[in-house]
Protein backbone atom coordinates (compact mmCIF):
# COMPACT_ATOMS: atom_id res chain seq x y z
CA UNK A 1 0.00 0.00 0.00
CA UNK A 2 2.76 2.49 0.62
CA UNK A 3 4.46 1.59 -2.36
CA UNK A 4 1.74 1.87 -4.52
CA UNK A 5 0.99 5.87 -2.41
CA UNK A 6 4.72 7.03 -3.11
CA UNK A 7 4.13 5.63 -6.70
CA UNK A 8 0.68 7.97 -6.74
CA UNK A 9 2.71 10.92 -5.34
CA UNK A 10 5.85 10.46 -7.51
CA UNK A 11 4.30 10.02 -10.79
CA UNK A 12 4.08 13.38 -13.20
CA UNK A 13 0.49 14.81 -13.70
CA UNK A 14 0.95 14.42 -17.23
CA UNK A 15 1.28 10.75 -16.91
CA UNK A 16 -1.68 10.53 -14.39
CA UNK A 17 -3.97 12.47 -16.50
CA UNK A 18 -3.09 10.26 -19.42
CA UNK A 19 -3.69 6.97 -17.79
CA UNK A 20 -7.08 8.15 -16.10
CA UNK A 21 -7.67 9.51 -20.03
CA UNK A 22 -6.98 5.97 -21.35
CA UNK A 23 -9.12 3.79 -18.68
CA UNK A 24 -11.94 6.11 -18.97
CA UNK A 25 -12.02 5.54 -22.59
CA UNK A 26 -11.94 1.91 -21.63
CA UNK A 27 -14.63 2.18 -19.44
CA UNK A 28 -17.10 4.43 -21.25
CA UNK A 29 -16.26 3.57 -25.20
CA UNK A 30 -17.23 5.96 -27.44
CA UNK A 31 -18.17 6.42 -31.09
CA UNK A 32 -19.73 3.84 -34.07
CA UNK A 33 -18.26 0.99 -34.49
CA UNK A 34 -15.30 1.84 -37.27
CA UNK A 35 -14.40 4.44 -34.74
CA UNK A 36 -14.78 2.39 -31.18
CA UNK A 37 -12.56 -0.73 -32.40
CA UNK A 38 -9.37 1.95 -32.79
CA UNK A 39 -9.98 4.10 -30.12
CA UNK A 40 -10.20 1.09 -27.71
CA UNK A 41 -7.29 -0.48 -29.13
CA UNK A 42 -5.40 2.66 -28.71
CA UNK A 43 -6.51 2.87 -25.27
CA UNK A 44 -5.44 -0.48 -24.25
CA UNK A 45 -2.19 0.00 -25.98
CA UNK A 46 -1.63 3.43 -23.87
CA UNK A 47 -2.06 1.08 -20.79
CA UNK A 48 -0.67 -1.97 -21.27
CA UNK A 49 2.72 -1.15 -23.39
CA UNK A 50 5.34 0.36 -21.33
CA UNK A 51 6.60 3.38 -23.42
CA UNK A 52 3.39 4.05 -25.47
CA UNK A 53 1.96 6.11 -23.14
CA UNK A 54 4.16 9.13 -24.24
CA UNK A 55 4.03 8.60 -27.79
CA UNK A 56 2.39 11.55 -29.46
CA UNK A 57 0.98 9.07 -32.41
CA UNK A 58 -0.83 7.45 -29.79
CA UNK A 59 -2.57 10.67 -28.79
CA UNK A 60 -2.40 12.09 -32.19
CA UNK A 61 -4.58 8.59 -33.43
CA UNK A 62 -7.07 9.38 -30.19
CA UNK A 63 -7.69 13.49 -30.98
CA UNK A 64 -8.01 12.23 -34.88
CA UNK A 65 -10.93 9.17 -33.91
CA UNK A 66 -12.16 11.73 -31.41
CA UNK A 67 -12.49 14.90 -33.72
CA UNK A 68 -13.98 12.74 -36.78
CA UNK A 69 -16.42 10.99 -34.87
CA UNK A 70 -17.27 14.83 -33.74
CA UNK A 71 -17.32 15.81 -37.37
CA UNK A 72 -19.15 12.81 -38.67
CA UNK A 73 -21.73 12.76 -36.03
CA UNK A 74 -22.76 16.42 -36.67
CA UNK A 75 -25.05 18.12 -35.06
CA UNK A 76 -25.77 15.51 -32.53
CA UNK A 77 -22.44 14.79 -30.50
CA UNK A 78 -22.60 16.21 -27.25
CA UNK A 79 -20.40 18.56 -24.50
CA UNK A 80 -18.67 15.02 -24.12
CA UNK A 81 -17.38 14.64 -27.40
CA UNK A 82 -16.28 18.09 -27.85
CA UNK A 83 -14.10 18.01 -24.76
CA UNK A 84 -12.40 14.37 -25.23
CA UNK A 85 -11.30 15.80 -28.47
CA UNK A 86 -10.01 18.73 -26.95
CA UNK A 87 -8.22 16.83 -24.25
CA UNK A 88 -6.63 14.37 -26.47
CA UNK A 89 -5.59 17.17 -28.82
CA UNK A 90 -3.91 18.94 -25.69
CA UNK A 91 -2.80 15.46 -24.13
CA UNK A 92 -0.69 14.84 -27.96
CA UNK A 93 0.39 18.83 -27.84
CA UNK A 94 2.23 18.37 -24.18
CA UNK A 95 4.16 15.37 -26.40
CA UNK A 96 6.19 17.87 -28.07
CA UNK A 97 6.72 20.26 -24.80
CA UNK A 98 9.98 20.73 -22.83
CA UNK A 99 7.95 20.40 -19.86
CA UNK A 100 5.02 18.17 -20.36
CA UNK A 101 3.44 18.43 -16.70
CA UNK A 102 3.88 22.46 -16.93
CA UNK A 103 2.27 22.16 -20.31
CA UNK A 104 -0.51 20.10 -19.44
CA UNK A 105 -1.48 21.35 -16.26
CA UNK A 106 -1.91 25.17 -18.00
CA UNK A 107 -4.48 23.43 -20.47
CA UNK A 108 -6.22 21.12 -18.12
CA UNK A 109 -6.87 24.40 -16.18
CA UNK A 110 -7.61 26.76 -18.71
CA UNK A 111 -10.56 24.17 -20.58
CA UNK A 112 -12.13 23.43 -17.07
CA UNK A 113 -12.03 26.75 -16.70
CA UNK A 114 -13.71 27.67 -19.96
CA UNK A 115 -15.87 24.18 -20.05
CA UNK A 116 -17.75 26.06 -17.03
CA UNK A 117 -17.66 29.45 -18.10
CA UNK A 118 -19.70 28.81 -21.24
CA UNK A 119 -22.26 26.23 -19.24
CA UNK A 120 -22.56 29.17 -16.30
CA UNK A 121 -22.90 31.74 -19.55
CA UNK A 122 -25.84 29.26 -20.83
CA UNK A 123 -27.27 28.91 -17.25
CA UNK A 124 -27.25 32.14 -16.54
CA UNK A 125 -27.97 34.41 -19.48
CA UNK A 126 -28.94 32.34 -22.62
CA UNK A 127 -31.78 29.74 -21.46
CA UNK A 128 -34.47 31.50 -19.82
CA UNK A 129 -35.90 28.60 -18.41
CA UNK A 130 -32.64 27.59 -16.10
CA UNK A 131 -32.82 30.83 -14.04
CA UNK A 132 -36.67 30.77 -13.28
CA UNK A 133 -36.35 26.78 -11.74
CA UNK A 134 -38.42 25.83 -14.81
CA UNK A 135 -35.35 23.31 -16.21
CA UNK A 136 -34.77 21.11 -12.87
CA UNK A 137 -38.46 21.34 -12.10
CA UNK A 138 -39.54 19.37 -15.80
CA UNK A 139 -36.40 17.77 -15.85
CA UNK A 140 -36.83 15.82 -11.93
CA UNK A 141 -40.15 14.87 -13.20
CA UNK A 142 -39.79 13.51 -16.70
CA UNK A 143 -36.07 12.37 -16.57
CA UNK A 144 -35.95 8.49 -15.11
CA UNK A 145 -32.51 8.92 -14.35
CA UNK A 146 -33.54 11.36 -11.91
CA UNK A 147 -36.72 9.22 -10.31
CA UNK A 148 -34.91 8.05 -7.82
CA UNK A 149 -33.41 11.51 -6.46
CA UNK A 150 -37.03 13.02 -6.46
CA UNK A 151 -38.45 10.51 -4.81
CA UNK A 152 -35.53 10.75 -1.88
CA UNK A 153 -34.96 14.23 -1.80
CA UNK A 154 -38.47 15.76 -3.15
CA UNK A 155 -40.46 13.67 -0.87
CA UNK A 156 -42.46 12.50 -3.97
CA UNK A 157 -44.68 8.50 -4.57
CA UNK A 158 -44.29 7.23 -7.79
CA UNK A 159 -47.98 7.47 -8.69
CA UNK A 160 -47.11 11.62 -8.31
CA UNK A 161 -44.55 11.33 -10.36
CA UNK A 162 -46.31 9.52 -12.93
CA UNK A 163 -49.15 12.09 -12.63
CA UNK A 164 -46.72 14.87 -13.33
CA UNK A 165 -45.07 13.03 -16.52
CA UNK A 166 -48.42 12.71 -17.99
CA UNK A 167 -49.41 16.31 -16.99
CA UNK A 168 -46.06 17.57 -18.71
CA UNK A 169 -45.81 15.65 -21.54
CA UNK A 170 -49.33 15.65 -22.99
CA UNK A 171 -49.21 16.56 -26.66
CA UNK A 172 -50.86 19.43 -28.23
CA UNK A 173 -50.09 21.45 -31.43
CA UNK A 174 -51.01 24.82 -31.65
CA UNK A 175 -53.75 24.48 -29.50
CA UNK A 176 -54.11 25.64 -25.62
CA UNK A 177 -54.09 22.88 -22.66
CA UNK A 178 -55.26 23.57 -19.12
CA UNK A 179 -52.76 23.57 -16.67
CA UNK A 180 -52.91 20.61 -14.12
CA UNK A 181 -52.53 20.64 -10.61
CA UNK A 182 -50.29 17.14 -10.72
CA UNK A 183 -48.06 18.93 -12.99
CA UNK A 184 -46.72 20.78 -9.86
CA UNK A 185 -46.39 18.20 -7.08
CA UNK A 186 -45.54 19.32 -3.72
CA UNK A 187 -43.99 22.74 -1.89
CA UNK A 188 -40.94 20.45 -0.93
CA UNK A 189 -40.41 19.60 -4.65
CA UNK A 190 -40.75 23.17 -6.04
CA UNK A 191 -37.93 24.20 -3.23
CA UNK A 192 -35.71 21.50 -4.13
CA UNK A 193 -35.90 22.56 -8.01
CA UNK A 194 -35.24 26.37 -7.06
CA UNK A 195 -32.13 25.07 -4.68
CA UNK A 196 -30.88 22.65 -7.52
CA UNK A 197 -31.01 25.57 -10.06
CA UNK A 198 -29.05 28.11 -7.25
CA UNK A 199 -27.06 25.70 -6.21
CA UNK A 200 -25.27 24.26 -9.79
CA UNK A 201 -25.21 28.21 -10.95
CA UNK A 202 -23.25 28.90 -7.83
CA UNK A 203 -20.65 26.02 -7.85
CA UNK A 204 -20.52 26.46 -11.93
CA UNK A 205 -20.11 30.02 -11.41
CA UNK A 206 -17.10 29.42 -8.82
CA UNK A 207 -15.28 27.06 -10.67
CA UNK A 208 -15.03 29.41 -13.29
CA UNK A 209 -13.70 31.57 -11.54
CA UNK A 210 -11.06 29.24 -9.44
CA UNK A 211 -9.95 27.96 -12.51
CA UNK A 212 -9.23 31.30 -14.37
CA UNK A 213 -7.98 33.14 -11.97
CA UNK A 214 -4.17 32.43 -11.31
CA UNK A 215 -2.43 29.85 -9.67
CA UNK A 216 -1.82 31.42 -6.68
CA UNK A 217 -1.79 28.53 -3.50
CA UNK A 218 -5.19 29.77 -2.49
CA UNK A 219 -7.08 29.76 -5.74
CA UNK A 220 -5.23 26.26 -6.89
CA UNK A 221 -6.43 24.35 -3.72
CA UNK A 222 -10.38 25.78 -3.66
CA UNK A 223 -10.64 25.30 -7.51
CA UNK A 224 -9.46 21.44 -6.66
CA UNK A 225 -11.92 21.36 -3.83
CA UNK A 226 -15.10 22.91 -5.79
CA UNK A 227 -14.13 20.08 -8.73
CA UNK A 228 -13.93 17.17 -6.55
CA UNK A 229 -17.14 18.62 -4.58
CA UNK A 230 -18.97 19.19 -8.22
CA UNK A 231 -17.78 15.58 -9.31
CA UNK A 232 -19.06 13.79 -6.08
CA UNK A 233 -22.90 15.59 -5.66
CA UNK A 234 -23.52 15.98 -9.75
CA UNK A 235 -22.69 12.53 -10.79
CA UNK A 236 -23.97 10.65 -8.13
CA UNK A 237 -27.45 11.81 -9.56
CA UNK A 238 -26.77 12.46 -13.36
CA UNK A 239 -24.81 9.46 -14.47
CA UNK A 240 -23.06 11.04 -17.06
CA UNK A 241 -20.09 9.67 -16.03
CA UNK A 242 -17.44 9.40 -18.83
CA UNK A 243 -17.60 13.95 -18.67
CA UNK A 244 -17.09 13.60 -14.97
CA UNK A 245 -14.10 11.32 -15.64
CA UNK A 246 -12.62 13.87 -17.91
CA UNK A 247 -12.80 16.61 -16.01
CA UNK A 248 -11.57 14.75 -13.08
CA UNK A 249 -8.35 13.68 -15.70
CA UNK A 250 -8.17 17.56 -16.73
CA UNK A 251 -7.92 18.10 -12.51
CA UNK A 252 -5.41 15.55 -11.90
CA UNK A 253 -3.71 17.17 -14.57
CA UNK A 254 -2.83 20.46 -12.58
CA UNK A 255 -2.27 18.90 -9.73
CA UNK A 256 1.65 18.39 -9.06
CA UNK A 257 3.56 16.26 -7.27
CA UNK A 258 3.30 16.54 -3.28
CA UNK A 259 0.00 16.81 -3.26
CA UNK A 260 -0.31 13.26 -2.63
CA UNK A 261 -3.96 13.93 -0.64
CA UNK A 262 -5.29 16.03 -3.39
CA UNK A 263 -4.09 13.43 -6.14
CA UNK A 264 -6.04 10.68 -4.11
CA UNK A 265 -9.07 12.76 -3.36
CA UNK A 266 -9.28 13.31 -7.62
CA UNK A 267 -8.51 9.34 -8.06
CA UNK A 268 -10.71 8.60 -5.47
CA UNK A 269 -13.49 10.55 -7.08
CA UNK A 270 -12.89 8.53 -10.60
CA UNK A 271 -14.05 5.24 -8.71
CA UNK A 272 -17.04 6.55 -6.74
CA UNK A 273 -17.81 7.83 -10.30
CA UNK A 274 -17.65 4.55 -11.22
CA UNK A 275 -19.29 3.07 -8.44
CA UNK A 276 -22.63 5.61 -8.45
CA UNK A 277 -22.56 4.23 -12.37
CA UNK A 278 -22.28 0.24 -11.60
CA UNK A 279 -24.30 0.24 -8.49
CA UNK A 280 -28.39 1.98 -8.47
CA UNK A 281 -27.85 3.21 -4.33
CA UNK A 282 -29.93 5.57 -4.49
CA UNK A 283 -33.19 2.71 -5.80
CA UNK A 284 -31.30 1.13 -2.39
CA UNK A 285 -31.89 3.86 -0.29
CA UNK A 286 -35.67 4.27 -1.44
CA UNK A 287 -36.33 1.00 -1.33
CA UNK A 288 -34.94 0.76 2.05
CA UNK A 289 -37.04 4.03 3.40
CA UNK A 290 -39.71 1.88 2.14
CA UNK A 291 -41.22 4.16 -0.31
CA UNK A 292 -41.76 2.03 -2.79
CA UNK B 1 16.77 34.03 -30.50
CA UNK B 2 15.93 30.42 -29.99
CA UNK B 3 14.36 31.08 -26.61
CA UNK B 4 12.22 33.59 -27.92
CA UNK B 5 10.97 31.39 -30.78
CA UNK B 6 10.62 28.26 -28.11
CA UNK B 7 8.66 30.24 -26.16
CA UNK B 8 6.45 31.46 -29.20
CA UNK B 9 5.70 27.95 -30.03
CA UNK B 10 5.33 27.22 -27.46
CA UNK B 11 2.53 29.27 -26.62
CA UNK B 12 0.99 28.31 -30.16
CA UNK B 13 0.94 24.84 -28.89
CA UNK B 14 -0.70 26.13 -25.65
CA UNK B 15 -3.90 28.25 -27.56
CA UNK B 16 -4.23 25.81 -30.21
CA UNK B 17 -6.65 23.64 -28.22
CA UNK B 18 -7.88 26.53 -26.23
CA UNK B 19 -8.72 28.86 -29.02
CA UNK B 20 -10.38 25.71 -30.99
CA UNK B 21 -12.75 25.31 -27.60
CA UNK B 22 -13.98 29.27 -27.49
CA UNK B 23 -14.26 29.21 -31.45
CA UNK B 24 -16.47 26.22 -31.39
CA UNK B 25 -18.60 27.81 -28.67
CA UNK B 26 -19.30 30.58 -30.41
CA UNK B 27 -20.17 29.51 -33.59
CA UNK B 28 -22.28 27.13 -31.62
CA UNK B 29 -24.18 29.82 -29.96
CA UNK B 30 -24.46 31.73 -33.05
CA UNK B 31 -25.91 28.82 -34.76
CA UNK B 32 -28.78 28.30 -31.79
CA UNK B 33 -29.83 31.74 -32.02
CA UNK B 34 -30.04 31.70 -36.41
CA UNK B 35 -30.12 28.64 -37.42
CA UNK B 36 -32.07 26.64 -34.66
CA UNK B 37 -29.38 24.57 -33.31
CA UNK B 38 -30.65 22.73 -30.11
CA UNK B 39 -28.24 24.60 -27.30
CA UNK B 40 -28.12 20.62 -26.27
CA UNK B 41 -25.78 20.32 -29.08
CA UNK B 42 -22.81 21.70 -31.37
CA UNK B 43 -19.97 22.05 -28.31
CA UNK B 44 -20.81 25.04 -26.83
CA UNK B 45 -21.73 23.64 -22.93
CA UNK B 46 -25.41 24.52 -23.19
CA UNK B 47 -26.34 20.97 -22.25
CA UNK B 48 -28.50 20.77 -18.68
CA UNK B 49 -29.28 24.39 -19.35
CA UNK B 50 -32.28 24.07 -21.06
CA UNK B 51 -35.22 22.12 -22.00
CA UNK B 52 -35.06 22.33 -25.48
CA UNK B 53 -32.82 19.55 -26.98
CA UNK B 54 -33.79 17.35 -30.43
CA UNK B 55 -35.69 15.14 -28.37
CA UNK B 56 -38.13 17.15 -27.03
CA UNK B 57 -38.62 18.32 -30.27
CA UNK B 58 -40.92 16.61 -32.64
CA UNK B 59 -41.98 16.69 -36.44
CA UNK B 60 -45.07 16.32 -38.61
CA UNK B 61 -44.86 15.71 -42.19
CA UNK B 62 -47.87 15.60 -44.82
CA UNK B 63 -47.90 15.08 -48.03
CA UNK B 64 -50.27 17.55 -50.70
CA UNK B 65 -52.78 17.07 -53.18
CA UNK B 66 -55.46 19.25 -54.64
CA UNK B 67 -57.99 19.25 -51.40
CA UNK B 68 -55.93 16.61 -48.90
CA UNK B 69 -53.66 16.60 -46.90
CA UNK B 70 -52.67 13.29 -45.57
CA UNK B 71 -49.60 12.79 -42.42
CA UNK B 72 -47.20 10.21 -43.63
CA UNK B 73 -45.16 8.46 -40.71
CA UNK B 74 -41.46 8.46 -41.88
CA UNK B 75 -39.99 5.23 -42.07
CA UNK B 76 -37.39 3.48 -39.78
CA UNK B 77 -34.88 3.79 -42.03
CA UNK B 78 -34.81 7.80 -42.10
CA UNK B 79 -34.45 8.04 -37.91
CA UNK B 80 -31.00 8.90 -37.62
CA UNK B 81 -31.47 11.69 -40.54
CA UNK B 82 -34.87 13.27 -38.46
CA UNK B 83 -32.58 13.13 -35.59
CA UNK B 84 -29.89 15.54 -36.87
CA UNK B 85 -33.03 17.55 -38.11
CA UNK B 86 -34.43 18.40 -35.16
CA UNK B 87 -31.53 18.74 -33.55
CA UNK B 88 -30.76 20.95 -36.27
CA UNK B 89 -33.26 22.15 -38.60
CA UNK B 90 -31.63 23.66 -41.66
CA UNK B 91 -33.05 24.26 -45.33
CA UNK B 92 -30.58 21.61 -46.56
CA UNK B 93 -31.95 18.94 -44.04
CA UNK B 94 -35.66 19.67 -44.46
CA UNK B 95 -35.11 19.68 -47.87
CA UNK B 96 -33.24 15.95 -48.35
CA UNK B 97 -36.29 14.84 -45.99
CA UNK B 98 -38.98 15.95 -48.30
CA UNK B 99 -37.24 14.22 -50.79
CA UNK B 100 -37.01 11.18 -48.93
CA UNK B 101 -40.48 11.52 -47.90
CA UNK B 102 -41.98 11.94 -51.96
CA UNK B 103 -41.57 8.32 -52.03
CA UNK B 104 -43.38 6.89 -49.45
CA UNK B 105 -46.78 5.48 -51.03
CA UNK B 106 -49.63 6.86 -49.73
CA UNK B 107 -53.32 4.97 -50.13
CA UNK B 108 -54.88 8.49 -52.14
CA UNK B 109 -54.53 8.96 -56.26
CA UNK B 110 -52.88 11.13 -57.84
CA UNK B 111 -49.53 12.38 -58.00
CA UNK B 112 -48.73 14.38 -54.74
CA UNK B 113 -48.19 18.24 -55.25
CA UNK B 114 -45.93 19.01 -52.65
CA UNK B 115 -44.53 17.43 -49.24
CA UNK B 116 -45.06 19.91 -46.25
CA UNK B 117 -42.69 19.33 -42.74
CA UNK B 118 -44.08 21.00 -39.39
CA UNK B 119 -40.57 21.22 -36.73
CA UNK B 120 -42.07 21.40 -33.78
CA UNK B 121 -40.70 23.03 -30.57
CA UNK B 122 -42.19 22.81 -26.84
CA UNK B 123 -42.19 24.85 -24.30
CA UNK B 124 -43.57 24.87 -20.64
CA UNK B 125 -45.11 27.99 -19.06
CA UNK B 126 -43.22 29.12 -15.80
CA UNK B 127 -46.33 28.64 -13.30
CA UNK B 128 -48.01 25.36 -14.07
CA UNK B 129 -45.61 23.68 -16.69
CA UNK B 130 -48.42 23.49 -19.01
CA UNK B 131 -46.41 22.35 -22.16
CA UNK B 132 -47.22 24.65 -25.51
CA UNK B 133 -45.97 23.61 -28.62
CA UNK B 134 -44.96 26.39 -31.68
CA UNK B 135 -43.85 25.72 -35.39
CA UNK B 136 -39.87 26.23 -35.12
CA UNK B 137 -38.93 25.86 -38.79
CA UNK B 138 -41.01 24.75 -41.76
CA UNK B 139 -40.85 23.65 -45.11
CA UNK B 140 -43.53 22.85 -47.82
CA UNK B 141 -41.63 21.57 -50.91
CA UNK B 142 -43.70 21.49 -54.56
CA UNK B 143 -42.59 18.00 -56.31
CA UNK B 144 -41.81 18.50 -59.70
CA UNK B 145 -43.49 15.52 -61.77
CA UNK B 146 -41.85 14.35 -65.11
CA UNK B 147 -44.16 14.97 -68.38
Amino acid sequence: MTRILHRVEAAGSADLASRLTLLALLLHPVGHSSIRFWILGLAGAGLLIPNFLRRPALWGGLAFLTGSRVVSDWPLSDNHAFLLSYWCLAITLSCYAEDRDRFLAILGRWLIALVFGFSTLWKLVLAPDFIDGTFFRVTLLVDPRFESFTRLAGGLSLEQIEAARYAIERHVDGGTLKGVAAAVPSFRFERLALALTAWTLTIEFALTLAFSWGRSHGTSRLGDVLLIFFCVSTYSVATVEGFGWLLISMGIAQCGPGRMRTRLAFLATFVLILFYREVPWLAWIVTGAGRI
Amino acid sequence: MDLISDGIKERSLLALPIVLLVVTALFQIALTHYSALSPWSGGGFGMFSTLDHGSRRHLHAFVLRPGLRREVIPPEALAEEIQRLLTHPTAARLRFLAKALATVPTPDHGPAEAIQIQVWQTQFDTKTLTPASQILRELVMRIETEN
